[in-house]
């Protein structure tokens, strides 16, 4: 069989021209944002804060409402075009910022809570699994005000990850953890996703090394997407200052960012 | 050793901020102090009417007391939830307008709509005279319909009660809840699995906290039970006292009273301190569900039912009454009773909060387990039926006078409408004081701390970081508490000196006359009052949580 003759699979996540403004500002969250997350990948969205990248995602998930153009997961239109889809039936999980665990229940009911579907049995089959492939199989009767930051994190994506989303979002994965967890939680988050083999889309608002293990970055500015690349692509050749101030941070073996504005970035710096 | 010891425990006891334990004592004793003589009373030898009242009486009054705190604790816990999550959660034609009209029935003495539900389905009221003109054989069978039952008491409680509830749980949804709840809907869950699995255990707090509310509100009532002539505890005591002229087994009734209701708080409180979750606070509400064709319509009735029956019908037919009355009972003293009315319960307000701080805040820089006891012995006034206050009052004040006057025994404050102000505090100090430690534990102890630490004492951390901080809370505790003031009728009955009015027991005394159209135009000045008052405090706490 010749490869052309395969048929491509839909990217996971087409965002056409998406424009969202909430009522009572004058300035549009989003406008004009267009990106796409194939089969598999990985793809960061970075921008600073209040850009719009929050909006981003709840659009995505269903929890917004987008005012201009069409969201389509897996080829299918879920907003935008006539067609809307709840939050409940999209099949996409959100890992929130503050990671949103249900405080009265276990961890292990936390992780099981999106598998109603399935018969008991297999339930806890799967939240079970899912909590050892995070690595906290022995805390699952814990209550979530009884773990660490981290471990809340790790939880979060497990239950995200239980029901197996068609995607996962994941909304400033590191911002609220210490820096020596969060270097170690990055390599940990990175292996996971690449086990589970779910796509992903997560927003950062500043180039962690996470960002350099994605497939592509999107960078956003006002609402906007300004930028578009592989994260070796914009790390050599950033474009403007604002990109550049981003990726100052990153290291990549073998990387050397060119460019007149690097003395802009790095005396900000 | 010995010397260093010695050190260690002065130092130890410096640690306690003794002047804020003692003052707190202090004001704890004058609140006690009406209310420790009905534990006291009812442990000496009962009487001779006491064996009566306990074998032929006391098996009504507990099976109706507790039917009506079943029935109408279940109707206002779901009214309460239901509509809070209505309205807080969900997108549907008339969603903004509801979420500000539910409080009104708040204002809504449960006694005026007792009055007025009775009027309405009396023999000459407007509902029989309507069955009568469409159907004039059906009328003869509709005579004999009796509304004066337990049972429509008790949903009338709940009708009138259940803000109490879908306040604070719209509250917490509102604020508390957003992100838990959005992530529940992304993992797949329907509205109804949401709803019972997150919503309501995210909100038990909220709920255990205003059925608290809603049962003391019952157990206190005397004036729809007393017309509607359903033997309850609060009859019973009335009965005993004036009637029997028992003193002694109204008050063993108390007592027994006392007790259940302790036990309904400290069941709040228990499980209160269980749920150490309650969700983050901030971080805006959840995306709603929007609600469409059949699933809107319901939602609108089930907001439009329980404010048509109690708030709109009662205050429809109360204003037709007063349309007919008013020429002849409005006058110049009828706005000074208006006006003496709002001054006193102001002036209780007011005086309830400026105890409430002191008391919320002792217990909180020295929270060890004797002086949070000590603090929730004031609250109990809550749960004592007026009536029992009143008499606990006048009996400490007597003893005060004495004390004062000498031999003389002149009346410096029995008889005044000072005695009234103190008997409305103690009456409610639980009202005064539960938003105000809500708002405490909401604030937490660091940012207090850090002002310590700054050099501030804990006074001054009081006014200059806690009290502005507690600014929402301290006008709702004082709003609730003149709201109460406005409805209040069994205490006001007996503590009111010698031809003073408010208007509550003008309504009454013209009510029980059977001049009901006459005690419209009273009864809506109260319902009036009480309900702006909830309408503008919900808008200020509004535009706080705004902020």
């Amino acid at each position: 069989m010749r490869a052309s003759d395969v048929p491509a699979l839909p990217p996971a996540l087409e965002l056409e021209k998406v424009g969202k403004r909430y009522p009572g500002t004058v300035e549009a969250a989003l406008s004009d944002v267009s990106l796409c997350v194939g089969p598999g990948e990985l793809v960061a969205v970075v921008g600073a804060s209040g850009c719009g990248k929050t909006t981003l995602l709840r659009l995505i998930a269903g929890l917004e409402f987008p005012d201009a153009g069409a969201i389509r997961l897996g080829g299918e239109v879920v907003a935008g075009e006539g067609a809307w889809i709840p939050p409940e039936r999209r099949g996409v999980g959100l890992v929130f910022q503050d990671f949103a665990l249900f405080p009265h229940l276990r961890v292990s009911d936390n992780v099981a809570y999106g598998l109603r579907q399935l018969p008991r049995a297999e339930r806890r089959e799967r939240a079970a699994s899912m909590l050892e492939l995070v690595g906290l199989d022995d805390l699952r009767e814990r209550y979530p005000h009884q773990l660490s930051g981290g471990q809340q994190q790790r939880v979060a994506i497990a239950r995200a990850l239980a029901p197996a989303p068609r995607l996962l979002l994941l909304d400033e994965p590191f911002s609220n953890l210490d820096t020596p967890l969060k270097i170690m939680l990055q390599k940990e988050l990175a292996r996971l996703l690449e086990a589970s083999g779910v796509p992903t889309l997560l927003v950062v608002h500043e180039v962690e090394d996470i960002v350099a293990l994605a497939d592509r970055v999107v960078v956003l500015r006002e609402g906007r997407v300004v930028r578009e690349g592989t994260p070796v692509g914009l790390h050599t050749n950033p474009g403007d200052a604002y990109v550049a101030g981003f990726f100052a941070r990153l290291r990549i073996p073998g990387c050397v960012p060119v460019g007149p504005f690097l003395d802009e970035v790095s005396g900000a710096t | 050793m010995a010397v260093r010891l010695h050190r260690n425990w002065r130092l130890a006891v410096r640690s306690i901020p003794w002047g804020w334990t003692a003052a707190s004592l202090l004001l704890v004793a004058i609140l006690a102090a009406p209310l420790v003589t009905v534990p006291i009373g009812a442990l000496r030898p009962s009487g001779d009417a006491w064996p009566h009242v306990a074998s032929t009486l006391l098996p009504a009054y507990l099976a109706n007391t507790g039917f009506l705190l079943a029935v109408s604790g279940g109707i206002a816990l779901a009214l309460g939830a239901g509509t809070a999550w209505l309205v807080a959660l969900c997108e549907f034609r008339g969603r903004r307008w509801f979420r500000w009209a539910l409080v009104l029935p708040l204002g809504v003495p449960a006694y005026m709509a007792a009055y007025v539900y009775a009027g309405i389905t009396d023999v000459t009221g407007p509902l029989q005279a309507l069955v009568r003109a469409l159907a004039p054989g059906a009328g003869d069978a509709f005579l004999y319909w009796n509304v004066m039952r337990i049972e429509v008491v008790a949903v009338l409680f709940g009708l009138v009660l259940f803000p109490y509830v879908y306040l604070p749980a719209r509250a917490l949804l509102e604020h508390r809840a957003g992100r838990i709840l959005e992530a529940a809907r992304t993992l797949g869950q329907g509205h109804v699995s949401v709803f019972w699995r997150i919503g309501m255990p995210l909100a038990r707090p909220a709920l255990a906290g205003g059925l608290a509310l809603v049962l003391m509100e019952v157990l206190n009532d005397y004036g729809a039970v007393h017309y509607y002539g359903v033997p309850t505890f609060t009859t019973g005591i009335f009965r005993a006292w004036f009637a029997l002229g028992d003193l002694d087994s109204a008050i063993r009734l108390s007592a027994i009273l006392m007790v259940t209701v302790a036990v309904v708080l400290s069941l709040e409180r228990w499980q209160r301190g269980e749920a150490r979750y309650g969700g983050k606070a901030g971080g805006g509400p959840a995306a709603r569900y929007h609600l469409r064709g059949p699933a809107a319509a319901c939602a609108w009735l089930f907001c439009a039912v329980p404010l048509a029956f109690g708030f709109l019908v009662p205050v429809t037919q109360l204003a037709a009454w007063a349309w007919r009355t008013a020429p002849v009972v409005v006058d110049g003293a009828f706005v000074s009773l208006t006006l003496n009315t709002l001054s006193l319960a102001m002036i209780a307000g007011l005086l309830a909060v400026g105890v409430a701080l002191p008391l919320a805040y002792a217990s909180r820089i020295d929270p060890t387990v004797v002086t949070r006891s000590i603090t929730r012995i004031a609250l109990l006034g809550y749960s004592v039926p007026g009536a029992v206050i009143a008499v606990g009052v006048l009996t400490a004040l007597l003893t005060f006078d004495r004390a004062l006057g000498g031999r003389a025994a002149t009346l410096v404050l029995t008889g005044t409408v000072a005695a009234l102000v103190f008997a409305y505090v103690v009456r409610f100090m639980a009202v005064a004081y539960l938003p105000v430690e809500a708002g405490l534990e909401r604030i937490g102890r660091s940012i207090g701390a850090a002002s310590r630490t700054l050099g501030a004492s804990p006074l001054g951390t009081l006014f200059r970081v806690e009290v502005p901080l507690l600014r929402g809370a301290l006008l709702a505790a004082a709003t609730l508490v003149i709201i109460d003031v406005l409805k209040e009728l069994p205490l006001t009955l007996i503590l009111r000196p010698f031809n003073f009015d408010t208007l509550a027991t003008r309504a009454f005394q013209l009510a029980s006359d059977e001049q009901l159209a006459e005690s419209a135009p009273a009864a809506l000045v109260v319902i009036a009052c009480a309900s702006i008052v909830a309408a503008v405090l919900q808008r200020a706490l509004d535009r706080r949580a705004a902020v």
